[in-house]
């Protein structure tokens, strides 16, 4: 349950380590975000010396929610923390790496390139 | 028979109440019966009655209920009840080995075998149509034991995007087809291009990009394939 004012942390190697969403994109007044949704956010915090910086507004695919996701076999997962991957305007992943275990409803939602940088898919 | 007739005893008097409860016979109630004599024998050990009744309520409420039920309308069968049980275990263990839950759609290992190879012989095709629009350096990797979610990985290098456009129509329309299967990813020309058929993953790059993500040495434990035609050198290497 991603909603605008949350901070997220970053799950790459772009150079971002802390985001915060400021819109969804989706419907209008769309209130919460999920899995697998893009996000604008604005980083909040970045590694020195790397190509973003902080203060900057870009997109980002929600990869790991607190809140629960919930599967149609009954399986449901709930990660640690809130986090995303920042991604370009064509959908291409910011940072070459992953890092931690991301869902694979990423696959159906046609990210498959962040499917295929991942270490681990659930 | 002490045992089972100190049992009924406590059984009768609360026997009103559940009367309709117990007598359900399913296979999950064949476990408590032996709960049930365990039961009886607290109660003809313990003095008091009352002690006993708190006895039973710390237990599951299933299984005071049908201890009470099963004590009432069995006196001395009970006993050999819970070697029926143990048999009847017995036997299907026997039968069917120690197996909880035994998936309906499991696959022999030759149909595993014979969609390796169906898979592998798609991706051999895709390659072929990338290598025919002079796409470079082509790789096909088998990452079934990476990655659970694919089998076959293709990168491939093209210099502009329309060629990247020409390789991804190219492909789509033989996958299409010959094979009935249509790709999800993407649909434009893109500096990354990815065509998901499910067991084959397609990368198609443009040369700094395929530096840039390094997708080889990400997966440079999977097993490359060799393949059946010449394949273009890199561009500059």
């Amino acid at each position: 349950m991603i909603q605008s004012q949350t901070h997220l942390n970053v799950a790459d190697n772009s150079g971002a380590r802390e985001l915060m969403c400021i819109r969804i994109i989706g419907t209008s007044n769309r209130r919460y975000a999920h899995i697998g949704d893009v996000i604008i956010a604005v980083i909040k915090e970045a590694v020195p010396n790397s190509p973003l910086e902080r203060s900057e507004v870009i997109r980002a695919v929600i990869v790991r929610t607190s809140k629960e996701l919930k599967r149609d076999n009954g399986m449901i997962i709930r990660y640690d923390d809130n986090a995303a991957v920042v991604i370009d305007q064509e959908g291409n992943p910011k940072g070459t790496r992953i890092f931690g275990a991301i869902a694979r409803e990423l696959r159906q939602l046609n990210f498959t390139k962040i499917v295929s940088l991942a270490p681990e898919v659930l | 028979m002490a045992v089972s007739i100190t049992g009924a005893g406590a059984g009768t008097r609360f026997s009103g109440d559940f009367q309709q409860l117990g007598r359900v016979e399913t296979r999950l109630s064949q476990k408590p019966r032996k709960h049930s004599g365990w039961l009886c024998l607290c109660r003809h050990q313990l003095p008091h009655y009352y002690k006993c009744f708190w006895q039973e309520s710390r237990n599951e409420k299933l299984c005071f209920k049908q201890s009470l039920a099963l004590s009432k309308d069995s006196d001395d069968s009970f006993l050999s009840n819970v070697e029926d049980t143990d048999e009847m275990f017995d036997d299907l263990f026997n039968k069917y080995g120690k197996v909880v839950f035994r998936s309906n759609d499991n696959k022999p290992p030759t149909a595993e075998v014979d969609d390796d190879a169906e898979s592998l012989s798609f991706a051999v095709e895709m390659a072929k149509v990338a290598s025919d629009v002079k796409a470079s350096d082509i790789r096909v990797l088998f990452v079934k034991p990476l990655v659970y979610w694919t089998r076959f990985f293709i990168i491939a290098t093209a210099f502009s995007r329309p060629q990247i456009d020409a390789i991804n129509s190219r492909m789509r329309d033989l996958a299409e087809k010959k094979y009935g299967k249509v790709p999800s990813g993407d649909t434009k020309p893109n500096s990354w291009t990815l065509l998901d058929f499910g067991d084959v993953v397609i990368h198609i790059f443009l040369p700094p990009q395929r530096a840039f993500y390094n997708l080889e040495e990400f997966y440079g434990n999977a097993t490359p394939i060799e393949l059946p035609f010449e394949n273009q050198p890199p561009f500059g290497r």
